[in-house]
């Protein structure tokens, strides 16, 4: 006749088991075999209970060091009857309680949130910041250089054409913080780059032939200051902060699951970070031209003229971080508004 | 004796017995993000005990013929290993950026003590895994291990990897040979050549997914993710299954019947789930992995596992295997 809670009984010297069957009398836990013969018994307060959590096995530790394995974790739990070595941890108890659960996940889901609208881009602001301007010159040359053994080939737009290009960025230079030193570098983008420009870290500006080429100065000045305004403000230093601080969050919350298109979610984000910063320059530079008696609408124009042209919606990479051209577009028209009518009002 | 194993039938003959796994998606869910937001609220402190809880949950789902896996790992003392990683990790990327010589200081160190890391990482985890009361231990020392972990790797490098399948033969002959289950002693014959096949065919994979992405541009990134991840399955699956192959404890051989597709099949489905969920599914990609691979490992356990006896563990700090995580070590099978 056999009754109890089931299980395997280990001694406390190897992995030599056998079936027993506990049961509890009075204060006094007792393990019988399929005889009912007495295999082993100790006193309830002097074992431990121990379970997996999610309730697999559960164990209870004798105190000469035998152990009892089962699978009855719930049955054994009431024959212990809430002393003290018999109870359910209270994250066992949490993890058990779907209230608990859902606000779990609620917590997590507003820290996270808060951490990639808030907390991440003020400190890559603030570290950005930081960085002096020698170091950020410093990748200016690294990245230039890695974009010249790849994509980019030496330019040959004649040394008048650079300088007309010069003489449209040096007006926009005033009023740029201090750290930027805006230096053009002029390249030939082939089919690769197409008609483009785009700001470095340090502030360093590099034009491609083409699109030196195809816009007429007014809206080529535009450009020149957009990508100025993304230097002013460390825009690709704070994105690849953003991007480390996005990556160490994800870890964090992801821990060992390291596998590659997992960062897929940190790219979106951080893509949806760089679109901000695109809004952020367009602004800008319709102050920048404003400032300085320029028509802030070319740079409207620029976008018409190189977004049905392809080069801004088709080519891949850098320029898939912009938003849609309509959107930029909008917003623009909003800015130029904005701009105009504050200055009516002086 | 013990009803539930199955060799207790028939004694004579060896019989096939794979680890069995219980795991569960939804209830590894409910531990996962209770985890998840106690160890954000806390900044990270309660990471470790987030750690124990995971792996006591993997752990104790864990079952070879009806007997279950224990994590017995303190909470502390993870906690006291990764305060100290942590520190090492900032000391060590705050020195080797100094544009000086004193850069090259860390790496060096760090190469010496990579063998110790090794050594104390895989300690702490199998004296922290007990089955059957009986607990695991390694004794592995630091000569041996700078053999394998430093020398065969450098001869690795020096042969443009040409040595490198030899190089992780070693370094896995070794951690088996090292491992005990209580006063047990694991044996290997794996052969020095056993990596090499397996190796050239990821190669091949990768090969192929290059020339692919090549002719046709269009398809590259897809052809060399899913080309990088084939080969990475397939590698990781075959030379599982060759060391499980040829290891052994007492009369007990393991046997790994890992196949190249399906487990691609899992990693990549997992990948794409969890990046679609935005991480939520993390829990259920954690779960299909590990019943994945637990259920196609096993052991040809002849007569039964009664005999085994139970070894005085000292109890090992945890600081090697938190530095190991902290330095993105991927230490142990």
């Amino acid at each position: 006749m056999t009754a109890g809670v089931q299980g395997q009984l280990y001694g406390m010297s190897g992995s030599r088991s056998v079936t027993a069957w506990l049961n509890r009398e009075g204060a006094t836990l007792c393990w019988r075999d399929e005889a009912g013969q007495i295999l082993a018994s100790a006193p309830l307060e002097a074992c431990e209970f121990s379970d997996a959590p999610g309730g697999a096995a559960a164990f209870v530790t004798l105190p000469d060091g035998q152990r009892f394995e089962t699978r009855e974790g719930s049955a054994l739990l009431a024959l212990g009857g809430g002393a003290a070595g018999f109870r359910r941890s209270w994250l066992s108890r949490l993890e058990g309680h779907g209230g608990a659960v859902l606000l779990a996940v609620l917590v997590t889901a507003l820290l996270l949130y808060a951490g990639i609208r808030f907390a991440v881009p003020a400190i890559a602001a603030e570290v950005a910041e930081a960085v002096q301007p020698s170091v950020a010159q410093g990748m200016d040359r690294a990245v230039l250089r890695g974009l010249d053994e790849g994509v980019l080939a030496p330019s040959r737009l004649a040394p008048a054409d650079r300088e007309r290009v010069e003489a449209l960025l040096a007006p926009l230079i005033p009023g740029a913080p201090s750290h930027v030193q805006p230096a053009l570098a002029f390249r030939d983008g082939g089919e690769v780059v197409g008609a483009n420009a785009f700001a470095l870290p340090g502030g360093q500006i590099v034009v491609t032939d083409a699109i030196v080429e195809l816009l007429p100065d007014a809206e080529l000045q535009a450009v020149l200051a957009h990508e100025l305004s993304h230097g002013a403000a460390r825009h690709s230093l704070r994105r690849g902060l953003q991007f480390s601080g996005l990556a160490v969050l994800w870890s964090w919350v992801t821990g060992d699951l390291g596998a590659l298109l997992t960062l897929l979610p940190v790219t979106l984000l951080e893509l949806s970070y760089a679109r901000d910063f695109e809004f952020e320059a367009d602004a800008q530079a319709v102050e920048r031209l404003v400032t300085i008696g320029r028509d802030p609408e070319a740079l409207a124009r620029a976008l018409g003229r190189l977004s049905p042209e392809g080069s801004v919606a088709r080519s891949s990479g850098y320029l898939s971080t912009h938003p849609p051209t309509v959107e930029r577009l909008e917003a623009l028209a909003a800015a130029v508004k904005r701009v105009r009518g504050r200055d009516e009002n002086f | 004796m013990d009803e539930s194993t199955p060799g207790a039938l028939a004694p004579s003959t060896p019989q096939y017995t794979p680890l069995e796994f219980t795991g569960d998606g939804w209830a590894y869910f409910r531990i996962w993000v209770v985890n998840v937001a106690l160890s954000v609220l806390t900044l990270g402190i309660y990471s470790a005990w987030a750690k124990v809880r995971m792996n006591r949950y993997f752990y104790g789902h864990t079952q070879l013929a009806g007997a279950s896996f224990e994590y017995l790992a303190e909470p502390m003392a993870i906690l006291k290993g990764r305060i100290i990683a942590v520190l090492a990790l900032v000391i060590y990327s705050a020195v080797t950026q100094s544009p000086t010589l004193w850069a090259l200081i860390p790496p060096v160190l760090f190469m010496f003590a990579l063998p110790w890391l090794v050594n104390r990482s895989l300690a702490f985890r199998l004296a922290n895994t007990r089955y059957r009361n009986v607990r695991f231990s390694f004794t592995g020392t630091y000569g041996p291990g700078f053999k394998v972990h430093v020398l065969w790797l450098l001869a690795a490098g020096l042969t443009l990897g040409a040595l490198l399948p030899l190089a992780l033969q070693r370094q896995q002959r070794f951690v088996v040979e090292h491992t005990r289950y209580g006063l047990s002693e694991f044996s290997s014959e794996l052969p020095g050549g056993a990596f090499y096949v397996p190796a050239l065919q990821a190669l091949g994979m990768v090969l192929l997914a290059g020339a692919l992405s090549a002719l046709l541009p269009a398809v590259a990134p897809l052809a060399l993710t899913l080309g990088g991840l084939m080969a990475y399955a397939h590698f990781s699956a075959q030379t599982l299954n060759r060391v499980l192959g040829a290891s052994q404890l007492g009369d007990h051989r393991f046997e790994g019947r890992l196949e190249t597709l399906p487990w691609a099949w899992v990693l990549i489905s997992n990948a794409v789930l969890v990046a679609l969920s935005l991480g939520l599914a993390i829990p259920w990609a954690r779960i299909r992995a590990a019943r994945y691979k637990l259920s196609h490992v096993g052991l040809w356990i002849d007569g039964d596992l009664e005999e085994f006896l139970a070894a005085e563990v000292a109890q090992s700090s945890a600081l090697g295997e938190e530095l190991g995580e902290a330095f993105d070590l991927d230490i142990g099978l």
